[in-house]
């Protein structure tokens, strides 16, 4: 076995897309000839992740993050490239690997809606064929760690979004897959929710090595868990690398936040990158290629009543919103 | 999809209905009500005219019977199932199938079990004893064994086409129609076949082998003409069931399967 748990090279989907339009006539119309286009929603993408990461998959919607996740889980079949995960190509092997590979959609619920989440566990136990003990000592654990004792006898129509995650959570790790795909775990949770399950996942990792493959919305996700992270934008990938090197994209440009005595005039930052301007204070984005940061501190500091400076990096959600948009 | 696998779920599918018993039971009771008055609208109808192709009443409750007890048997394991899978696709919670580590049909068709039918079960399978008890038959080891294979036949006939109506939603998504176009041939199989054109004996025979599910095995069992069939095919209509079950789910793995490829 290679030093990766999960290898891509050139992954290819594309769908066939109905044209539809607008009117009475031309539906009419689309009984007799349908024009239809190709859409390359995963447009050759390479992927490299090693046993232990925790990685985050993040993209924009209909970036083809989602496709990228149901090839492979074995849900669908693309239509190039190859996929290898712990030895297997998901959808040819597909029974078999689905065994150690654990799945969450935060949007598709895998609890039985009547019954308490204790009766979907037992069923997974069997579906899984987890030894009896081992089942037991794992699930103890799990309830400890999320604090879910109450809750996995109470039946899932009773329960709040983050104790049923939670739950979903533990569906997903009973038989102790090596590799576990979260598809929006914490999505619509409370803050404290959201940390717990980010404890959770953390020590997991810790614990047993378990492979972690997240994808999200929320950038707290990343910075709290990811140590790697991909982007995806328009199905190829435009940032694969370690999450610290997000935050040092803009390495040529800074944020300047300075507070005034007295309202000033904008004109006086002619020539500057306002990006917010309130009379008494402003926000303002350097480039320090051509000019050093000390010249443009100094250039402030001299020119305008300044009481208070501070100078930052570009924050994280610029840099996603830039390579979104780009 | 093992034993243990398949009782767990009914153990949880049953568990699941007696959260809501009243319901259960309610409609339970009302789908007995109903199908009784069917029942009663022919034990009418035949009190005016005795014979019906030649069949008595009795037969014809035979008939009838035989119908609703392998239609329940198979769309327990089948009908709801099928149906739903529109929704499913639609909307991709079908996924959830997949990432199961067991064959998607099977574990769909378990899962949806429905308890339900033990109503038509009940009210099919008493009126099946009364009118075998009506009826002048040589109640011989080999007819025994002929009506339960004819049973299991039949509820894989009604299992099979229905579950091909359910590979059809994977290539246009919504396939409801299907449903109610098998609802209507099925009206026709409450009578026996020689009242009806030949059209109707065709299709019935070879198009929607539905026939197959009563008609043939009963006309069978009781010594009536198996026109448009002669009378040694009756052999063979315990082999038509696996036959069209059989490729219902293959239509239903390669639908399956084109989902896959296409992405729903």
């Amino acid at each position: 076995m290679s030093e990766y748990m999960i290898e891509i090279q050139g992954l290819r989907k594309t769908f066939k897309k109905l044209n539809k339009k607008a009117g009475f006539f031309s539906a009419f119309g689309a009984l007799f000839s349908r024009t239809s286009e190709l859409v390359h929603s995963v447009d050759g993408i390479d992927l490299r992740v090693r046993k232990g990461e925790i990685r985050g998959l993040i993209g924009p919607n209909g970036a083809g993050k989602s496709t990228t996740i149901k090839i492979m889980s074995g849900i669908l079949h693309p239509t190039e490239g190859t996929v290898s995960i712990m030895g297997y190509t998901p959808w040819l092997h597909r029974e078999k690997y689905i065994r150690n590979l654990g799945v969450l959609f935060g949007q598709k619920s895998q609890l039985w809606w009547d019954l308490p989440p204790i009766d979907t566990f037992e069923l997974n136990r069997e579906m899984y064929r987890i030894p009896t003990d081992r089942f037991k000592r794992r699930l103890d654990r799990f309830v400890e760690l999320l604090q879910i004792e109450r809750v996995i006898y109470q039946p899932v129509r009773t329960l709040s979004l983050g104790e049923r995650m939670k739950c979903e959570l533990v569906c997903a790790l009973l038989h102790e897959p090596s590799l576990i795909f979260l598809d929006e775990p914490t999505i619509g949770l409370d803050i404290v929710s959201k940390e717990t399950i980010r404890q959770f996942i953390k020590q997991t990792n810790k614990e047993l090595q378990t492979t972690f493959i997240i994808t999200t919305h929320d950038l707290a996700d990343l910075e709290n868990l990811c140590d790697n992270v991909t982007i995806i934008n328009k199905g190829s990938i435009v940032f694969d690398d370690a999450m610290g090197k997000l935050s040092t994209f803009f390495r040529n440009r800074k944020i300047i936040e300075v507070k005034f005595a007295e309202p000033v005039g904008e004109a006086l930052l002619d020539g500057y990158d306002v990006i917010e301007f309130g009379g008494l204070n402003a926000r303002i984005e350097v480039n320090v290629e051509d000019k050093d940061i000390k010249h443009h501190v100094y250039d402030i500091l001299g020119r305008l009543p300044v009481v208070d400076i501070n100078i930052t990096n570009i924050p994280i959600e610029e840099v996603i919103k830039h390579i979104y948009t780009s | 999809m093992n034993i243990a696998l398949f009782g767990k779920l009914i153990q949880l599918l049953i568990k699941e209905k007696m959260a809501y018993r009243g319901d259960f039971l309610l409609s339970a009771f009302a789908q007995i009500v109903s199908y009784g008055g069917e029942y009663i609208v022919i034990w009418l109808f035949m009190k005016r005219f005795p014979l019906l192709a030649g069949w008595t009443w009795p037969e014809i409750a035979l008939l009838y019977s035989f119908g609703l007890l392998t239609y329940a048997i198979g769309a327990s394991f089948s009908f709801v199932q099928m149906r739903e899978l529109e929704g499913q696709v639609r909307q991709g919670t079908f996924d959830n199938l997949l990432i199961k580590p067991i064959n998607p049909y099977f574990y769909l068709i378990s899962r949806g079990f429905n308890l339900a039918y033990v109503a038509h079960i009940t009210i099919s399978g008493a009126v099946l004893i009364w009118a075998i008890g009506q009826l002048n038959v040589q109640w011989t080891l080999l007819n025994w064994a002929y009506v339960l294979l004819a049973v299991v036949s039949g509820a894989m006939i009604q299992a099979g086409l229905l579950t091909a109506i359910g590979a059809a939603t994977f290539l246009w998504v919504r396939a409801g129609f299907l449903f109610t176009i098998f609802f209507r041939l099925k009206e026709f199989i409450s009578y026996p076949l020689p009242l009806f054109g030949t059209f109707i004996q065709l299709l019935l025979t070879i198009g929607v082998p539905l026939a197959f599910v009563n008609f043939y095995p009963a006309a069978f069992l009781l010594a009536h003409d198996s026109a448009p069939l002669p009378g040694w095919a009756m052999w063979l209509a315990p082999l038509v069931g696996p036959l069209v079950y059989g490729l219902g789910y293959l239509l239903w793995t390669s639908g399956a399967n084109k989902y896959q490829g296409a992405g729903g």
